[in-house]
């Protein structure tokens, strides 16, 4: 650990947490002077963030990527390619990669061939026998060559936590952590993972993939309500098809799939990698150059066309389940680039932020009809217009209807009265307090610095957010809820308790 | 080879600058400096006179201070009828306010400064946090000294707590992996055991304030307390700060008693729980596991690695990435710091391999021993624990969070680094005896949480079936207090009442009540549509028409007596029959209300937050709807269609504003919770004139 630099860090953020005139130039430049990006040739941007406290690093690579760029057939692809990016390299993970690729090819022809008959109108139930057996035979043949889970053993052989990945709308994220000495095996695995993927035991983990989604989709009564919900509020952005994808789509499409998928939205110029922890910008540099820095700069990604258009009328999806009763509600918003979204971030602080805010007090402290109560925006996306929900979990004694009226209630209030100072005040000094104590996790600070870069093409954006939420006015929020939190642009989901599962008090 | 890396030494950084081979073929051939010189930062302890143990560090990086606490408590020492209470009071404590702060006002003052409190209350022990910017340290900390030493548990935070406790129990059947934990922490530990038992909502309505008042009386005290203190503070200030708060706090007098007990016999066999709106089957292998201080427990760490811990272990690699028949799979021999953890394996899987999953947890179960750990396997899984060995100490949080465990469990402070060398020094010999005698595959229980139909192969195969019944025990009707706590609390609900309505007012002023309508009612003969039509005439008459396909029935009540008349004649009403009659008249919402207001009634709280309203050798019970306050249900012991005696509850609801009230449009009734009829009022009329002779006899 360096003290001293340790010292001024923490003096920078001091005067920006404490608000001691705002977070102006100055702290951001002395911010930035521990933060380095830099910008391969072929179009990676990596951002460097200089912590030494304690000899670890973190880093966090985002891809630009994710289940907003699928179209049907493909559904739940992102998702599915995120899965194969732990298969290991030509290098890692097989006893003979030249066979094996020829194996996985000669796989993929059989899996083709199979699947053709298969989508027939009337498939010849022989052929079908026939072509099946060859596949599971071509499958096994392929499986011959695989050393099972190399890449994760190699890594946590030298000691990585918290290794994991994530896909969702707009972005698919890589991250974990190494003890500081091993800087030089990320920058291997993880230009190798990018450089030459493979699509080794590609089938086997789609039936993976199939149990994710009955794991945390269909076996859950709110999976299966926010799949609908999502699929009510839109009706032609990609926002409506859900991350996971479609059962359909996870048991059809292929390995030809996913390559091409792979060609089109992984180019170094889609991906941003933040590194945080105990590591010195000049010597991370050359080192990103010589094993990223191999990765051809593929082509530019294209931008998505269709564009949601406005809702013109109020849409209301009723799940009869056997649990009980949940409440949601949403409404079209802007992305999060928007300037606006800082009066978004102020009204879910007003309204469910804390033990203070509205609709807790309202509906959980004063009326009990909610157990908890939860409001916020940029749902299920933030790339692209998305949508801000409110949501309610009714206490037994209460009902949809209750809570529904109680979060109208609020949403009028919001509507129709200046918000207090007081309030607004506690949200400005809650999110800088935030700001702060974000900025003690090397993993949360690397996610968060990547995401500004990937939304905005400046992680100094997080910074600047500071002095964005100083400018929100009461009439700001005013103007912002009563443009959008209005019946033609609402979409209400619940659940309705029905059958076997009804065992409130109430119910018996 | 080597390349340009960070924390090289200057004479390879150098040589490294020259144009080299730019990487190597395989990870294997990357050597690595040595990690940098580390100082773990070490904390401070410090004992209090009035046995407080303190422990502080330091951490200046950020303009914050943390405080952790564990308080030597737990839900294992509640009493059976009260489970539930433990958590209750944890969340209540820090909720209720204290005896200068009202919860409201903690709120405000906290969240204005970005700062938390919380409390909480788990198995075996009490936890209390806290957060602040160093600016607001003192008086944050002055807050949570206060909730820690004074709470009050007000009343209505309670009853908030309460509401989200029955939510939790509701809904403690929706998640099916919820299903699967408590009901494997149930047939492993025993239902009764203190370690698996959960509240009920008989068990959340016998707690009460003064039962949370005695539980902070008996534990809260400073020697049962350890604090700890991270951020940006000088050592010896905070200290001193320390004792300015809790420095006065007087020891208590009665120590905790010691743990609670388990089943120590396994209990094999298969426990089902059907579960038809789910797609997958949710599987548990599970028995008694250890404690952390068994002379094993290293080797116990090395064997769970290799046979759970990340994708190349055993289970992963099998169940998962081989036979693709999970995405969520895990298994370890349990520990826990004073009590056996469990020992399990789960997974869960579509409902066709239900059978092929149990059959793979309980081959890589017996594999432990059939084909034992090999060397390979112990060093990359020891290589694996201690090459992330750092990452135990790389926050001060963390060290400080590490050291409060040690000190509360009455462990070596020194754990962390003796638990480093244990791994060092287990051989595979010692893992290896650890896999034969830590995991017994006969003894294991089997909980599968899924629909009954469609699995691969019967559940029978894996040992006798016990079917599981997890539906929820309804609430208890509490028996009736009649105090003056109850009375004064009643008459309060009451007032709410009849404010929402319209006011006490208004409600005396209805004298009569004119109601006409179609009723659909549920009779043994099946279901039936009747045009009804019913006049009150406050305080004793009443009568009721009920036009039926075959004629028309009408019952009188007037005074001490009544009659019935139909299509047969007319009968007058005698002994039980008018008695019911008599009864029925009283029940009238507003007959009822005005013989509240008129002291002919008394409203008696119940701890649920209803009234039973007593007289007349009558008890109805009214439930104020939750958000409008209106009466919406009333329930009283009454007859069915038949005359069988049972729980009728009226609920009523399409209120509609007229004469300065709110008015019921709709009503329904269900005896014994299945439906009994159902009303539909088009026409009501409060204060008319009633027709001449309405409560006469009909002319022979």
């Amino acid at each position: 650990m360096n003290p001293r630099l340790a010292g001024r860090l923490a003096a920078t953020l001091l005067l920006l947490a404490l608000g001691v005139g705002r977070a102006g130039a100055q702290d951001l430049a002395a911010f930035e002077a521990r933060t380095t990006r830099h910008v391969l040739d072929n179009g990676w941007t990596f951002l460097i963030v200089e912590r030494p406290v304690a000899p670890v690093f973190s880093f966090a690579t985002l891809v630009d990527v994710g289940s907003a760029q699928e179209v049907p057939g493909i559904t739940g692809l992102a998702h599915m390619f995120e899965h194969m990016a732990f298969k290991g390299t030509p290098v890692v993970g097989t006893s003979d990669y030249e066979a094996e690729a020829a194996a996985i090819d000669a796989m993929e022809a059989a899996y083709q061939a199979w699947q053709e008959e298969r989508m027939k109108l009337e498939p010849d139930p022989e052929a079908l026998e026939r072509l099946e057996g060859a596949f599971r035979e071509a499958q096994q043949e392929a499986e011959r060559f695989v050393v099972p889970n190399e890449f994760d053993d190699i890594l946590s052989g030298e000691g990585a936590v918290g290794m994991n990945a994530f896909t969702n709308t707009d972005q698919t994220g890589y991250f974990y952590s190494l003890p500081a000495n091993k800087l030089e095996l990320f920058a291997y695995m993880e230009s190798e993972r990018f450089l030459h993927p493979v699509f080794r035991e590609f089938y086997k983990e789609r039936d993976v993939v199939q149990e994710e989604r009955r794991l945390r989709t269909e076996s859950q009564p709110v999976g299966r309500l926010i799949e609908q919900f999502q699929a009510t509020a839109f009706v032609a952005h990609p926002y409506k098809q859900p991350v996971v994808g479609y059962m359909s789509d996870l048991q059809s499409f292929t390995i030809t799939d996913a390559r091409e998928f792979y060609r089109r939205h992984y180019a170094p110029s889609n991906m941003v990698t933040a590194i945080v922890g105990d590591v010195k910008a000049d010597e991370v540099i050359p080192l990103l150059e010589t094993y990223f820095g191999r990765i051809p700069a593929g082509e530019e990604q294209k931008p998505l066309r269709t564009v949601e258009p406005p809702q013109i009328a109020e849409k209301i999806v009723r799940l009869e389940d056997p649990s009980q009763p949940v409440y949601v509600e949403g409404y079209h918003m802007a992305a999060v680039t928007d300037p606006d979204q800082p009066v978004w971030d102020a009204i879910d602080d007003v309204l469910s932020g804390g033990r203070t805010s509205r609709l807790y007090r309202s509906l959980v402290r004063d009326r009990r009809i909610a157990a908890s109560v939860g409001s916020f925006s940029q749902f299920p996306g933030s790339k692209y217009p998305t949508l801000w929900i409110a949501y309610a979990f009714p206490t037994p004694e209460s009902s949809n209807e209750e809570v529904q009226a109680g979060i109208r209630d609020e949403i009028a209030r919001i509507r129709e009265e200046p918000v207090g100072a007081e309030e607004l005040e506690r949200f400005k000094t809650r999110a800088k307090a935030g700001l702060l104590r974000s900025l003690r996790d090397n993993q949360g600070l690397a996610f968060t610095l990547a995401q500004y870069e990937t939304w905005f093409g400046d992680w100094r954006e997080l910074f600047r957010y500071l002095e964005r939420i100083e400018e929100v006015t009461p009439e700001d929020i005013q103007r912002v809820a009563d443009a959008t939190l209005i019946p033609t642009n609402r979409t209400v989901g619940m659940i309705v308790t029905e059958g076997p599962g009804d065992a409130s008090p109430e119910g018996r | 080879m080597r390349t340009v890396r960070s924390l090289v030494p200057i004479l390879l950084a150098s040589i490294a600058a020259l144009p080299s081979a730019a990487q190597v073929e395989r990870p294997e051939q990357l050597t690595y400096p040595p990690l940098p010189e580390f100082d773990v930062p070490s904390p401070t302890r410090v004992e209090l006179d009035n046995g407080m143990v303190v422990i502080l560090l330091e951490d200046h990086e950020l303009p914050l201070v943390d405080a952790v606490a564990r308080i030597r408590t737990g839900s294992r020492l509640e009493p059976a009828d009260r489970v539930g209470l433990a958590s209750l009071t944890g969340s209540v404590m820090r909720t209720g306010g204290t005896e200068s702060m009202s919860g409201d006002e903690i709120d405000d003052f906290l969240e204005n400064r970005a700062a938390s409190v919380e409390t909480g209350i788990g198995t075996d022990a009490g936890t209390a946090a806290m957060s602040s910017l160093v600016q607001d340290l003192p008086e944050v900390l002055d807050v949570f000294a206060d909730v820690l030493r004074h709470p009050v548990f007000a009343q209505d935070r309670i009853e908030v707590a309460k509401a989200q406790a029955r939510t939790a129990i509701a809904r403690q059947n929706d998640n099916p992996q919820g299903i699967l934990f408590r009901e494997l922490g149930q047939v492993i530990y025993g239902q009764d055991s203190p370690y698996a038992r959960d509240a009920t909502y008989a068990t959340l309505a016998a707690i009460g304030r003064e039962d949370m008042l005695a539980w902070h009386e008996r534990f809260y005290h400073p020697e049962n307390v350890i604090l700890g203190l991270v951020g940006d503070f000088d050592t010896d200030a905070m200290v001193a700060l320390v004792r300015e708060v809790f420095g006065d706090w007087q020891r208590g007098t009665e120590a905790p008693e010691a743990a609670a007990t388990w089943r120590e016999q396994p209990a094999p066999g298969v426990y089902f729980v059907d579960k038809s709106d789910v797609t997958q089957s949710n599987i548990a292998l599970g028995h008694l596991g250890i404690r952390r201080d068994a002379p094993d427990y290293y080797a116990v760490q090395v064997l769970n690695e290799l046979f759970s811990g990340g994708f190349a272990s055993r289970l992963v690699s099998v169940v998962r990435t081989r036979k693709g028949l999970a995405y969520a799979v895990s298994g370890s021999v349990g520990s826990d710091w004073d009590h056996p953890g469990i020992t399990q394996l789960w997974m869960s899987t579509k409902v066709e391999t239900t059978g092929a999953g149990i059959e793979a947890l309980r081959e890589e179960a017996r594999r432990l021993t059939t084909e034992p750990p090999t060397e390979e396997e112990v060093a990359k899984a020891k290589q694996r624990i201690l090459s992330s060995f750092v990452f135990n100490s790389d926050s001060t949080r963390e060290i400080l969070g590490q050291q409060l465990t040690y000190e509360y469990y009455g462990y070596p402070l020194d754990w962390l680094d003796r638990y480093a060398a244990g791994i060092r020094g287990v051989s595979v010999e010692e893992v290896r005896r650890a896999a034969a005698e830590r995991i017994h595959p006969d003894d294991l229980s089997i909980v599968v949480v899924g629909p009954e139909e469609g699995m691969d192969r019967p559940l029978s195969d894996f040992g006798p079936v016990t079917a599981v019944d997890v539906s929820i025990p309804p609430p208890p009707a509490a028996p009736l207090e009649v105090t003056e706590a109850s009375l004064a609390a009643g008459s309060e609900r009451m007032t709410a009442v009849l404010d929402a309505m319209g006011g006490a007012e208004a409600v005396a002023a209805v004298d009569t009540v004119v109601q006409r309508g179609v009723l659909s009612a549920q009779t043994p003969q099946g279901p039936m549509q009747a045009t009804v039509e019913s006049l009150v005439a406050y305080p004793d008459r009443f009568r009721q028409t009920m036009v039926l396909p075959f004629g028309t029935l009408i019952t009188v009540v007037d005074g001490e007596s009544g009659f019935r008349s139909g299509p047969g004649g007319t009968e007058e009403l005698s002994g039980e029959a008018l008695e019911d009659s008599r009864k029925a008249r009283g029940r009238n919402l507003f007959v009822l209300l005005r013989r509240y207001l008129d002291g002919d009634v008394r409203a008696v709280a119940t701890g649920e937050g209803d009234v039973v309203l007593q007289g007349g050798n009558d008890g109805v019970r009214l439930s104020p709807e939750a958000g409008t306050g209106l009466p919406g249900t009333l329930t009283y012991q009454g007859n069915d269609f038949a005359g069988t005696p049972g729980e009728v509850r009226i609920s009523f609801s399409d209120w509609r504003e007229d004469a300065g009230l709110l008015l019921p449009f709709a009503a329904s009734a269900t005896f014994e919770g299945e439906p009994l009829w159902d009303l539909a009022v088009d026409e009501m009329e409060v204060g008319a004139e009633l027709p001449a002779g309405a409560f006469d006899r009909p002319a022979e």
